[in-house]
Parts: structure tokens; C-alpha cells; sequence
């Protein structure tokens, strides 16, 4: 090695502890001609071998000659091969990747909970003791927050005075002064929708009070008044017997003998009730009137109360005993078989009828319409009220399994009702799931254990769940005893229980409230509940949260095998997170197998929400489904992140 | 001197004969004197590509990164009302630019590229320079190259609408695109300058279009929302400072022009200027643009989206609605170039030092690109995106961040001391260093109070381990002849050479 060159290194300070030079070249180099060097200034040329540290020129020498260079050549090429090739995988990947089915385009009334309000008992926003619509426009913001959506609203229409009901409806048009002004009804739509909620009226086509301006004109002794068509008049059978055996829901004759015409007029329900006769033209176009000056109000739409009982047979047969009936008295409504004036399928028309109307205003205002109807009776019958002989029905007819539940239902029995609903639907179909209104016992009445199980169901199956003011904080039925079978002190409409102040807040503190408050008021109360984490009004909040993910949005869902008292289904979509739903709702504590019950499922998931009972689990837990213990009435939900294929 | 600047303005390096300055006190042989050796040396050193223009959008273009367009919705969560998130956002731009006051007299008074990395090592010693470079080189600059390429690829892929968003197209994306930014920067610095410069405007101009179409909606009478006010305000002072922290990390990359100082034209002059004048426009613009959501969603709406711009533009724009999710794509590519462009020069100032195998420190021969440090860092991003879900080790090593920054604000206190009489061309007022130090020791402790956890301590031990190979190579300068030897033929290969610092030849 010549050992004349210039010593060329970098800036770095020398350091002592390595060779005198920073250079690796010249590990055997003589200090003498080291010393020599380092004290003479010379004008540096170059080396002719490459070192560390080397500067410019002399790098430029060696890195020009031909290894280098080819190297570094076919180094650029290969990064750049690389490169190309990864874009090319990526392509490739994207075309042949499989892209997610499309969810189905959804309506509000399918994203939304429904909450039934029944306004005398909601908040009473005056001293009367009675609920009205600016106590309901005072609690929107406590609706807004408990996360429903959709506000169905028991009758306000204007009432024959002193009935105790809510269905003597003397004016269609006008609102129960009881409840407010119609500049109150006015506010409350415009404040539900600032708030990204909707207002759904009730609707009563059947029949109208007595007192109603039609009955008086229909009655009119000439007969010959035009709306003497409005309502169903027949001469009797015979003379003294009415023109047939049908019979009035609450017993006895729906048959009333009118002293001024010499007929007899039809009423399914109360004498006081006539029923309309909707075969007629201008009731129809009466009807349609009244739809359209509520919409125009701004109304989101429909429930259609008593709607089996809108068309009853032609010819005014005779009906016949039923044979599953359980009484012997032929005066009883449960002693026939009511073929001919229950769910006639002339109703049927009238749904599409009606939604028509409800379309064509949608169309014109650009808004989306939801019209819901009550019925009882046969899952074949309930699957018609969607639609029949290619004519779109009502939305959904309210779905009651859980009103059919008792405190000795198993899961079993549970389970079928849910699988008879679900296997049913026709399919583009959506469900609904009723927690409760205010015709049927309060969940609580007899099953207090069952409310958090039923409201996890009730919330997370697939369809829209209504659920029952009260209901979020598990409220319980009245003890107070109704007058009788059709006034409006039924037990499951005592008055909100909001906080433990007297009167729970419903009204202020002098007034009477018009049914009386449940006793332990101040236990069981929003105030209360809100501030205990593992209250039933928490876990209501958590669960309409939870519905708000686009899985139980609009995912699938499978019920899985029922087994030992667990009732569970898997909620999953292409892409969203999935889920599982599992509760106990047998009084015992309940095990079972779920894994490969369903290809959705993993081998783990993870807990997002619990019953928040005495449980197995706690939220954030990891378990499998092939484990799944759960102490009685304990519901768990647990989740799982939507593994996408790896090619 | 003035020759030789102008020159080197123009992108031409003079060779020149320098003597080397002898070695610091402590590193010299058994007392005696170090042998008096006149040593010349190449002046390489990196070109001066950035101007003012290209400062601010280095700065702007890395503090705008993905955040605003996707989630700027933990400042209004913590606060909970309108008007508080607005006064902490614009709080936070204050404190940020504090900050840059600071480091606009520490960039000054030490114009040398690297950053945090040269006032530690001046201010406070080679142990918190070391330990820092050591964080900052394998973890923080590294993993937040990576992720900010996976937001890129997430958004890229979102135009195909892969289902449930596989991993592997998502991670080759992001490669894809670390390894372009690899190849850009090692290219030549004025491209990488100018695609910063481009992009800047680009994302700029994407929030313009959010903050007219705001406007004009606030126009048309949407003030609902605006106009709430200060309802719901939080009354936790704990839960604001948390805010604020939110608000921080939103504005983080205030800092990333004093990595690039020697790249600058005229420091003294430029480093303040764009330090305030940045994060000024940054202000202005989050501001604006938490409005324009606000015109256009509630309050929930914009909590529950996921992608807010993406949720706005389909609000407003209608079919040109794509353009949001492109502005994203845009903005993420620039905020990684930036990111990519600074990190190089940590890398190459603390192997210049010594501190990193010395390799890393050398720049090309023609293209003056800091080639090693750049393939070390994309290397490094690059193993940074194989494994599962990296998000939860930048959670992880954030609070080390305002630990760094705050020793760095400590060391300007202490270099008021020790170099006293030194020229600085820009002093700031003593009471802001001293504000800066309160506010990142409250930074640092708030979050482990508010909810220690275990991984805090691994990151702590982690950024200690460094001092594993702090003492045997850097301290006692242990010495492997291979090494030498590999960095010989590395750089025969990428035709790499020595620089040197503007600080050396001065």
C-alpha cells in the first residue's frame, strides 16, 4: 500500500481510544511516517484505494468503475421492480377482491326506536293533574337523550265531555282541550322535528262518539239526511231482535235500538261508539280529509287504532260459536268465533288506500311516511296487514310476542314465538317488537325479573321496537282499580314517575293527578334511576345506543339454537362489527354450546353490554361462545370485528 | 464568505481546505495534546432548498395532517360546548406557537439540522440527546411515517370498497407509498421541497373549500348550532386539560422546521417568521373549520361520524363529493412527505455526531439527498406497518413527545447560561420558555394520573434501554473495524460522502 496519500477524513474529532487516523486503510501504518505527514501541509491527490470517510473525488474515482456501477444499477432496478410489482399486486388484490353486499337503503321508521306516549299520564305541564302536549314538549330533551326516536302519541282528539276514554272523538280536526291548543300541537311537531325526532298520531277510522256532528246528522228522523249513510243502520231481525247475533267486545248486543230512526245501529265496542260505516264514499273521503290535515300539520304518520274492526260482513250473518271459546254465556264476545266481524279482508283495502294517501303526500313534500296498525289474531293474518295481492299494506302491524309471555313461559315457548315471527315475514319486510302500550299489563306486573331480558330482545331483533313510556325505568302497573273494562284508569297508565318530589314530578306539588301515583314513587324514579349506573334506565339508554350500529341497523340476523333456557341470535353484516345476543330468561342459571352455531361466529368475543344484574360477566370480558354461562335473567351482548379475507 | 454563500445558494458546493477543530476536552489521548493534524475536508453539506415558502409549507403541511379532516372531535367531546372547544383550539394554537418561539431561538442560536436532538445535546448533555434520538429515531418519527401512510391507504382503499377493509391491500398501499416518498426524497431535495409546497396548498385549499361552503351556509341562516354557545360547557378543569391535550396533538409538527435548519435560507431571518407565521394559518384554518361543521351538522352528528369532512362534502357538495375523501388522501401523502423529509435529518444529525453508526450521516455526492438516513427511516416505517395495529404504540410513546419537548424548553433556560455571550439574532422573552416548561411537565403527568397504565412504564424502560448502547459505543467509543469497513463499501455503492455542519466551518 502506497503510503504517501493524503489522509482525507471526515469532520469527526479524533478520538484517541481508535488508530491515530480515522481511517481503516491504514491499520499498519509507521508512526514516523505518520508524524511526518500530520505535520506537513500538503495539498491533497488522491488515493488509489477507496477508505472510509472518504470525500468526493476520491469516491468519484471508485464508484464510477464498472462493479459499482452495475450494481447500483441493478439495485435502482430492483427497487424499482419492487415497487412496480407491489402497485401490480395491489391492483390485482383490488380487482378480485370480493366487495361487500350492499345494505339496504332504510327509512327513519326502520332506524329509529318508537316510544308510545300516553299523554294524560306523561307530564302535565300545568296544576289540572292531567298530561298534556306541553308536558310532552318539556320532555323532549329527556326523550331526545334516552335516545328513541319516533314519539307515538295515545288519541288527543277533541272528546265528548265526561267519558272517560280517549276514543269519544267529536271532532277529528280539532285536539282534546284537556291536552292544549292546536298552537301547542303546532309547537310540539316543530320542536320534535328541530330535534331529528318524529310524531306519529293515532288514527280511528272504526267508529266515532255518539255525540259526534255525523251521528246527530246520520239519526236525523228524516232519514234522508245525507250522512244518514255514515254509520250502519239495519232493522232488527225481527221485531224486539236485533239484526244479528253479533256481539259488542265488551259483551252483550253490538246492536243499539234507536228510538228516533226505528233502527238499530252497529257498535263493536260501547253503545256510545257508533260504528262508521266505511263502505261509504264520503266517509272514505272523509277519512282521507282527516289524514291529510295532519300530515299538513307536519305529522310523520299513522297508527291505526282497532283496525280489525273496520269492515264487518254485507249480509250481517250470523255468527257461530267458536270452538276453543271457554265460556258458556251466548251473551259473552268470547263465545264466538268472529269470522264475519273480526279482520275482514275488505280491511286490507283500506290499508293500501290509506298508505296510498300517505305516499302521494310523501311524494309531494319529499318526506317518508310511517303507517302502523294493531291487530290480534293468527301470524297469517298479521303477515297480511303488509300487503295483500300486490298491494303494499300498513308499514308493520305491531308485533306483541312478549305480551304473550308469563312468568311460567320457558325459553322454549319464548324462543318459538320469535322464530314462528321471524320465518314468517314476507320477505322485504320490516318487524316491529312492542314492549308495551297502554292496553295490555305493564312487563313488570307480574315478571319484573323478565324486563331487562325482553327489553334486549325487544331492542336488538331485527325490526323497529316501541317500546311504553315508564317502561325505561321498569315502571309497574297501578294499583288502583279501573271503573271498568273501557275507561281510561287502566292500570298501566299511572302517572310518569320523573322524580321523588310529590307527584314524582308529574304535575306540580299542589295539584291532583288524575289517577294516583304508584306508591314508592320516590324509589323508582328518572331522577333515581339516572343516577344508579346499573339501573334498567341505563341500560335502556345503552341499548338505543347500541341499535344505532349499522350491524343491528340493518345486518342479518339468525336466531341460534334455543338450549337451556338461553335465547340468543347473532346480528353481523359484510364489513360491520357482529354480534351476539344471548339471555337467560328462565329463573336458573343456564350454560350452553354456541360455537359453530353459525359461520358469523368466532372463537371469541368480546363483551359490550350487560343485563347489569348479579351476572357472569362484565363488559370488556373476553368469553366464548362455546361457554356462554349465564346466572338467571343475566343478557349479555358480545361483539366481534369483522375479520375480512385475507387472499 | 459571502462567495462561497451565495454559491451554495445556488445549489454548488466549493471544495475547500478546512482544519478541523481539535476534539472536545475528555476525548483526548492520556492528557496530552491531540495530534495537530490538518485534515481537509469536502465541504458536502445539505443544499439550502427551503425558503420561506417552502418553511411554511413544510410546517403547515406536517401540522395538517389527517386529524382535521377525520376526527376533530375530541376537543368538542371533552369540552362539550361550542364556544370552550372553539377557546381551546385557539388556546392550543397559542401554546403551540410558544413553542416555535422557542425554537426559533434555539434554531437560531444553533443553526444546525436535528432539532430537539442538537439543544439537548448543547443544553442538557449527550445522555437526553442520545436517549431522544434514540425514541425519536426507532418509534416516534418512524411509526408516525407509518401511520400516517396506512390513513393514506385506508382512504385509498376506500375508493374501491374492499369489504370490511382487508389488511394486506392496505399495508401494500401504504408501502407503495412510504417507499415513493423514499424515492423522492433520496431523488433531490427540491422535489421533495416542492411536493411539500404543492401538497400544502392542496390541503389548504380542500379546508378553503370547507370553510367557504361553510360559510356560506352560516350565510343562509344555520346558526343554530354555532349559536349554542357555551351550553353544556364542562365545569372538570381536569376534563378541559385533557382537551387541550387533544387540541396539542393536533397541532403537533409545529417543531419540525428547526429539524431542517441548515436547509433553510437565512435562519435568522425565516426560522421565526415561519415558526409564528405557521401556526398562525394553522389557527385560523382549524378554527374556520371547526365552524363550517358546525354550520353543517349538530353537535352529535359530528361526534358520531366517522370521517367528518367526508360526512360535511356529502352534506354540501353533493356529486362533487368526492373530492373530500381525495383532499384526505392529498393532505396524508404531505403530511407523510414532511414527516419523511424530517426524520432523514434526525437520523443524519445524530450519526453525524456519532451517536448513530456515522454511515447515516453522509449525503450523495451528487443528488446532496441524505441517502442512508433516508432508506433507514423508510426501512424502519416499513417494518413499522407489518405488524397488526401500530396506532396503540403511538398511544403508547406520545407522552414521551411532551417529555422531550419539555427538556428541550429547559435547555433553552439553561443555554441562556451557558452560552451568555453568544450571537442569538432572536431572543424570546424569558417568561415563555418557562410557561412552555409548566405546561409540558403538566402534559406529561396529567395523562399518567388521569389513567396510568402499565404501558407507560414499558415505554419509559424502553427509552432507557438506549442507555444500553449509549455507554459501550457512543461513551466509550467502542470501535468495530467491519464497521469501517461496510461504510467503505456502502459508500462505493450509493456514492455517499462526509458533510459537514454549518456550525464546523464557521
Amino acid at each position: 500500500m502506497d503510503k504517501t496519500g493524503i489522509y482525507v477524513v471526515s469532520h469527526k474529532p479524533l478520538d484517541e481510544s481508535r488508530s491515530g487516523v480515522d481511517n481503516p486503510t491504514f491499520d499498519a501504518i509507521d508512526d514516523k511516517h505518520q508524524e511526518v505527514h500530520f505535520n506537513k501541509e500538503t495539498p491533497h491527490y488522491h488515493s488509489d484505494k477507496p477508505y472510509r470517510g472518504m470525500g468526493k473525488d476520491e469516491l468519484l474515482t471508485h464508484s464510477s468503475k464498472g462493479i459499482w456501477k452495475t450494481l447500483r444499477y441493478i439495485c435502482m432496478i430492483i427497487v424499482f421492480l419492487v415497487w412496480f410489482g407491489l402497485i401490480i399486486t395491489v391492483i390485482a388484490l383490488v380487482l378480485v377482491y370480493p366487495r361487500c353486499r350492499e345494505p339496504g337503503q332504510q327509512v327513519w321508521w326502520q332506524k329509529k326506536t318508537a316510544y308510545r306516549v300516553y299523554v294524560r299520564s306523561f307530564k302535565d305541564s300545568g296544576s289540572d293533574g292531567i298530561g298534556d302536549l306541553n308536558g310532552i314538549f318539556n320532555s323532549l330533551n329527556y326523550l331526545k337523550s334516552l335516545g328513541v326516536g319516533i314519539l307515538s302519541l295515545s288519541p288527543i282528539y277533541q272528546q265528548a265531555a265526561n267519558k272517560n276514554s280517549d276514543y269519544h272523538i267529536i271532532n277529528h280536526k280539532e285536539i282534546n282541550p284537556e291536552y292544549g291548543t292546536m298552537d301547542d300541537f303546532k309547537a310540539l311537531v316543530n320542536a320534535t322535528h328541530e330535534r331529528g325526532m318524529y310524531l306519529i298520531m293515532d288514527f280511528i277510522p272504526g267508529f266515532t262518539s255518539i255525540e259526534h256532528p255525523w251521528f246527530d246528522a246520520s239519526k236525523d228522523s228524516s232519514r234522508n239526511n245525507s250522512k244518514r249513510n255514515f254509520y250502519l243502520w239495519a232493522d232488527g231481525a225481527a221485531p224486539g231482535s236485533p239484526p244479528s247475533n253479533w256481539k259488542s267486545i265488551y259483551d252483550g248486543s253490538a246492536w243499539t235500538f234507536d228510538n228516533t230512526t226505528n233502527k238499530y245501529y252497529l257498535h263493536q265496542r260501547e253503545a256510545e261508539q257508533p260504528d262508521l260505516n266505511l263502505r261509504s264514499n264520503e266517509v272514505k273521503e272523509e277519512m282521507e280529509r282527516i289524514l291529510l290535515f295532519w300530515l299538513d300539520l307536519g305529522v310523520d304518520g299513522f297508527y291505526i287504532r282497532e283496525s280489525a274492526m273496520l269492515i264487518e260482513d254485507y249480509d250481517l250473518r250470523d255468527e257461530h260459536p267458536s270452538n276453543t271459546s271457554t265460556t258458556t254465556d251466548p251473551d259473552a264476545y268470547d263465545y264466538y268465533d268472529h269470522k264475519y266481524t273480526y279482520a275482514r279482508p275488505e280491511n286490507f283495502d283500506y290499508f293500501s288506500r290509506w298508505r296510498y294517501v300517505l305516499n302521494m303526500h310523501g311524494n309531494a313534500t319529499g318526506r317518508e311516511m310511517l303507517l302502523f296498525a294493531d291487530v290480534m289474531g293468527d301470524l297469517n293474518m298479521n303477515m297480511a296487514y303488509y300487503g295483500m295481492n300486490n298491494r303494499d299494506g300498513v308499514n308493520f302491524p305491531l308485533n306483541r310476542p312478549f305480551q304473550q309471555v308469563t312468568k311460567t313461559s320457558d325459553a322454549k315457548s319464548i324462543y318459538t314465538l320469535l322464530r314462528n315471527w321471524l320465518d314468517s315475514l314476507p320477505a322485504d319486510r320490516w318487524s316491529n317488537w312492542l314492549g308495551g302500550d297502554e292496553n295490555v299489563p305493564r312487563f313488570s306486573k307480574s315478571r319484573a325479573e323478565l324486563n331487562r331480558p325482553l327489553l334486549f330482545l325487544t331492542m336488538l331483533l331485527p325490526g323497529t321496537p316501541m317500546v311504553y313510556y315508564g317502561d325505561e325505568i321498569g315502571m309497574v302497573d297501578s294499583s288502583h282499580l279501573p271503573s271498568n273494562d273501557w275507561s281510561r284508569d287502566q292500570p298501566m297508565r299511572a302517572p310518569m314517575q320523573w322524580d321523588n318530589s310529590s307527584n314524582a314530578g308529574f304535575c306540580n306539588q299542589s295539584c291532583t293527578t288524575w289517577l294516583p301515583v304508584n306508591s314508592g314513587y320516590e324509589n323508582n324514579s328518572v331522577q333515581t334511576h339516572a343516577q344508579d349506573g346499573k339501573s334498567i334506565f341505563n341500560l335502556f339508554k345503552n341499548l338505543t345506543t347500541l341499535r344505532e350500529k349499522p350491524t343491528f341497523q340493518f345486518g342479518y340476523h339468525q336466531l341460534l339454537p334455543q338450549g337451556d333456557g338461553i335465547i340468543a341470535f347473532v346480528r353481523y353484516f359484510d364489513g360491520k362489527t357482529g354480534y351476539i345476543v344471548a339471555v337467560n330468561v328462565a329463573n336458573k342459571t343456564a350454560s350452553y354450546d354456541f360455537s359453530g352455531t353459525h359461520e358469523s361466529l368466532p372463537d371469541s368475543v368480546s363483551v359490550v353490554l350487560t343485563t347489569n344484574t348479579a351476572g357472569t360477566y362484565s363488559v370488556d370480558d373476553e368469553l366464548s361462545p362455546s361457554h356462554i354461562t349465564l346466572l338467571p335473567y343475566e343478557g349479555i351482548v358480545g361483539s366481534w370485528k369483522y375479520v375480512a379475507k385475507e387472499l | 464568505m459571502a462567495d462561497k454563500r451565495e454559491n451554495k445558494a445556488n445549489g454548488y458546493n466549493e471544495m475547500e481546505t478546512t482544519v478541523e477543530k481539535p476534539s472536545p476536552a475528555g476525548h483526548t489521548m492520556n492528557g496530552s495534546k491531540p495530534p495537530s493534524i490538518i485534515i481537509e475536508t469536502q465541504n458536502m453539506e445539505l443544499k439550502k432548498n427551503l425558503g420561506l415558502t417552502s418553511a411554511i409549507s413544510m410546517i403547515v403541511g406536517t401540522i395538517i395532517g389527517s386529524g382535521i379532516f377525520v376526527s376533530p372531535k375530541g376537543v368538542l367531546e371533552s369540552t362539550g360546548s361550542v364556544g370552550l372547544s372553539l377557546l381551546v383550539w385557539a388556546g392550543s394554537g397559542l401554546i403551540a406557537m410558544m413553542g416555535g418561539l422557542c425554537y426559533a431561538e434555539l434554531g437560531t442560536l444553533l443553526p444546525k439540522s436535528g432539532g430537539e436532538y442538537i439543544y439537548l445535546k448543547e443544553g442538557l448533555g449527550d445522555i437526553p440527546a442520545f436517549l431522544f434520538a434514540w425514541t425519536s429515531i426507532l418509534v416516534t418519527r418512524t411509526s408516525s411515517l407509518a401511520i400516517i401512510t396506512l390513513t393514506f391507504a385506508t382512504y385509498a382503499g376506500s375508493f374501491f370498497e374492499l369489504c370490511g377493509g382487508p389488511q394486506l391491500p392496505e399495508k401494500l398501499i401504504s408501502a407503495i407509498t412510504i417507499i415513493l416518498i423514499g424515492i423522492v426524497n433520496s431523488w433531490s431535495t427540491t422535489l421533495a421541497a416542492r411536493v411539500q409546497v404543492i401538497f400544502t396548498f392542496a390541503k389548504v385549499a380542500a379546508l378553503v373549500v370547507i370553510i367557504v361552503g361553510g360559510f356560506v351556509k352560516l350565510a343562509q341562516g344555520n346558526t343554530s348550532v354555532i349559536s349554542s354557545g357555551f351550553e353544556g360547557t364542562t365545569d372538570s378543569p381536569f376534563i378541559i386539560a385533557l382537551a387541550f391535550y387533544d387540541a396539542l396533538w393536533a397541532y403537533d409538527g409545529w417543531n419540525n422546521l428547526n429539524s431542517v435548519t441548515e436547509e433553510l435560507q437565512n435562519p435568522p431571518k425565516n426560522l421565526p417568521r415561519a415558526n409564528v407565521g405557521s401556526v398562525i394559518l394553522v389557527i385560523i384554518v382549524y378554527l374556520l373549520t371547526n365552524i363550517s361543521y358546525l354550520t353543517v351538522m349538530t353537535v352529535d352528528e359530528l361526534l358520531d361520524s366517522p370521517a367528518v369532512a367526508v360526512t360535511w362534502g356529502a352534506r354540501v357538495l353533493g356529486a362533487a363529493k368526492v373530492i373530500m375523501p381525495l383532499s384526505v388522501l392529498v393532505s396524508t401523502f404531505g403530511g407523510a412527505n414532511g414527516s419523511a423529509y424530517t426524520s432523514g435529518r434526525v437520523v443524519f444529525a445524530a450519526a453525524r455526531d456519532g451517536f448513530l453508526p456515522e454511515y447515516l450521516s453522509y449525503i450523495h455526492v451528487k443528488k446532496y439527498t441524505p441517502l442512508p438516513s433516508m432508506i433507514f427511516t423508510v426501512f424502519v416505517s416499513l417494518l413499522m406497518i407489518i405488524p397488526g395495529d401500530i396506532s396503540s404504540l403511538i398511544d403508547l410513546f406520545s407522552f414521551t413527545a411532551w417529555c422531550f419537548y419539555g427538556m428541550t424548553f429547559t435547555s433553552l433556560l439553561v443555554l441562556r447560561y451557558k452560552m451568555k455571550e453568544a450571537h442569538r439574532p432572536y431572543t424570546v422573552p424569558i417568561f415563555i420558555p418557562i410557561l412552555m416548561v409548566l405546561i409540558s411537565i403538566y402534559l406529561v403527568v396529567a395523562p399518567i394520573i388521569h389513567e396510568p397504565k402499565i404501558e407507560f412504564l414499558y415505554a419509559f424502560v424502553f427509552v432507557m434501554s438506549g442507555l444500553l448502547f449509549y455507554f459501550p459505543l457512543v461513551y466509550f467509543n467502542l470501535h468495530f473495524k467491519c464497521i469501517d469497513t461496510l461504510t467503505m463499501y456502502g459508500q462505493l455503492f450509493l456514492e455517499v460522502v462526509p458533510t459537514k455542519s454549518e456550525e464546523d466551518k464557521l
